[in-house]
């Protein structure tokens, strides 16, 4: 009986390396575009603008409900960065995955990388990695794209840099309501978690709350004197507006989401990643108009 | 399939892993350990939360309060009916001070401890040499002691009374328990490490009574799952882990039937 066992895992491990063997065809296909791979969509569609009919991208977290941190990486991702000439992700902490897809590549000098927070905003691991909200961040990766590509596809230097340019100047109406929006004192504000941060301090809004948000963030609890800070902030109506992040929930917020209605204080609805079917643009014009119109309703 | 790295770095990783894991996965059994093992990459999480507060190494602080938990449930519980109780009380300890941590540091340490753990498909070179020397380290102690732990492990009292170094037995497998895990998690993840040091070994032990043929079995067990999961994650574009888990899953249920239709 024993026997039996031991052939039947015989049998089964003699299969798998026949299997690995035989199907090992891969069509590699014949294409002369430059292969990008971006950790998230809304990197990707940065990518595309830049990079236009010349490249061809992947973007691999495009989906609202997928969280890029707790993210499990399949075979074919692995496979396309393996492939990719460039990969563009967030870094410091927060989708370190392609970190280690882009080392399990031997040939790895030859796929270059844009890592978004620590090199083109100097944010190091620990430090608040949702950068893509900082009206300077698509910018700077639309210009540093155009570089990179030049460097892969020489002769296509000024398609790029046209491209990088033009999309630049399609921020141009975002950065009209930014600057409508700039207030000129400090305005204190509350939020749920640090994802909008970048923008608000762009619009110089003060987070009220720091430690509480934070806590919600790494899913600890908050303190009780931070909870009852936040609860007497939206009682005496000390902050504009309470900014949610709705795309992950819990009592504590839901219970404060309920306090702010009680007291008409209003809540901007905010996501972490860009929602189906929004672009970059849209998202965050969207975003700013509802902010808009909260503060002129004051 | 062999033909990307990253395919035969994750065979070549996941084989070393399967092969170690199946081995201590054995004793890890016999001495009642196996929420340890899922206990130590909790702990972990604390430990980078402390070297983030203390600004260093991540790694560091991860190495640092599994050893020290491993001592810790050591020197409280050497007897096995006590070893559950101590798991217990260290493991909610010390994520107790990870949440204090977490607290207590102005940076986003969740963010800093996904480095820790690592993915399957994202396997370096580096990494397959990395887990090669620590698991001859590991193959390496096990041998050596193999008569103490074994008779440790499956008699613990006739041990005892044979007037071996329970104590030093106990802290010592536990200790070598904690980097194993630590090291292994940073390559292959928390789960998979979890799943081949346990369900292998408990299945082997349904297989056979014998300790030497349980630690063969429980090998090739745990390398057959790593095979079929990469292959067939590798075809369907699903999470390897999810394969490698059920298939052991599979592994163990037909384990126990065959027991049930034997006796």
């Amino acid at each position: 009986m024993k026997k039996k066992v031991f052939y039947f895992l015989f049998t089964i491990i003699i299969s798998v390396l026949l299997a690995g063997c035989s199907a090992n065809n891969d069509n590699q296909s014949s294409r002369t575009d430059i292969s990008v791979v971006a950790a998230e969509g809304f990197y990707g569609e940065i990518v595309e603008a830049v990079g236009g009919d010349l490249v061809e991208v992947m973007s691999i977290i495009d989906d609202p409900n997928i969280a890029p941190h707790d993210y499990e990486a399949t075979p074919s991702v692995s496979k396309a960065v393996s492939k990719a000439n460039l990969i563009v992700y967030n870094g410091a902490g927060y989708d370190d995955w392609m970190e280690k897809l882009w080392n399990a590549s031997s040939n790895n000098e030859n796929i270059k990388r844009i890592i978004v927070a620590p090199d083109l905003m100097g944010v190091q691991p620990g430090e608040n990695v949702h950068v893509w909200y900082h009206p300077e961040t698509m910018p700077k990766l639309a210009n540093e794209l155009a570089a990179q590509l030049s460097e892969i596809m020489p002769e296509k230097k000024d398609t790029f840099n046209r491209n990088a340019s033009e999309f630049i100047s399609s921020l141009q109406p975002l950065n009209t309501l930014i600057d409508r929006l700039k207030q000129s004192e400090p305005v204190l504000v509350d939020t749920s978690e640090p994802v909008f941060d970048y923008m608000l301090a762009a619009l110089n809004f003060e987070v009220n709350n720091p430690d509480f948000e934070l806590a919600i963030a790494e899913g600890t609890d908050p303190s009780p004197k931070d909870l009852a800070a936040v609860q007497s902030d939206i009682k005496e109506k000390r902050i504009a507006f309470f900014v949610n992040n709705i795309q992950s929930d819990s009592p504590i917020i839901q219970n404060l989401v309920m306090l702010t209605k009680e007291n008409d204080v209003p809540v901007i609805e905010v996501t972490e990643t860009n929602p189906k079917g929004k672009n970059y643009v849209r998202w965050i014009t969207d975003l700013l108009k509802q902010m808009e119109k909260v503060m002129k309703e004051k | 399939m062999f033909a990307f790295d990253f395919m035969r770095q994750a065979f070549l990783a996941g084989t070393i892993v399967a092969i170690m894991g199946g081995f201590i996965g054995v004793f890890v059994i016999a001495r009642g350990l196996s929420f340890i093992t899922h206990t130590f990459s909790h702990i972990g999480f604390s430990g980078a939360a402390f070297a983030v507060f203390m600004g260093w190494n991540p790694f560091n602080g991860l190495l640092l309060f599994t050893t020290l938990s491993a001592v810790s449930v050591g020197q409280l519980g050497v007897k096995y009916f006590r070893r559950d109780a101590s798991i217990n009380v260290i493991l909610s300890v010390f994520l107790g001070m990870g949440i204090l941590f977490l607290a207590l540091s102005t940076n986003q340490a969740s963010f800093v401890s996904n480095i820790l753990f690592g993915s399957v498909v994202g396997i370096g070179m580096k990494e397959v040499w990395k887990i090669a020397i620590l698991s001859s380290i590991v193959f390496m102690c096990l041998i050596v002691g193999y008569r103490m732990l074994k008779f440790d492990s499956f008699d613990p009292v006739g041990a005892e009374a044979a007037g071996l170094p329970v104590r030093k037995i106990s802290i010592g497998f536990l200790v070598l328990l904690s980097i194993a895990v630590a090291e292994a998690v940073q390559i292959v993840g928390a789960l998979l490490v979890f799943t081949l040091m346990t369900i292998p070994a408990s299945t082997a032990r349904l297989i056979t009574p014998s300790i030497f043929k349980m630690i063969i079995c429980s090998i090739l067990l745990s390398v057959a799952s790593v095979w079929i999961g990469l292959t067939l994650g590798y075809y369907t574009d699903l999470p390897i882990s999810f394969f490698i888990t059920s298939i052991q899953g599979i592994f163990y249920i037909s384990a126990i039937l065959f027991h049930q239709l034997s006796r």
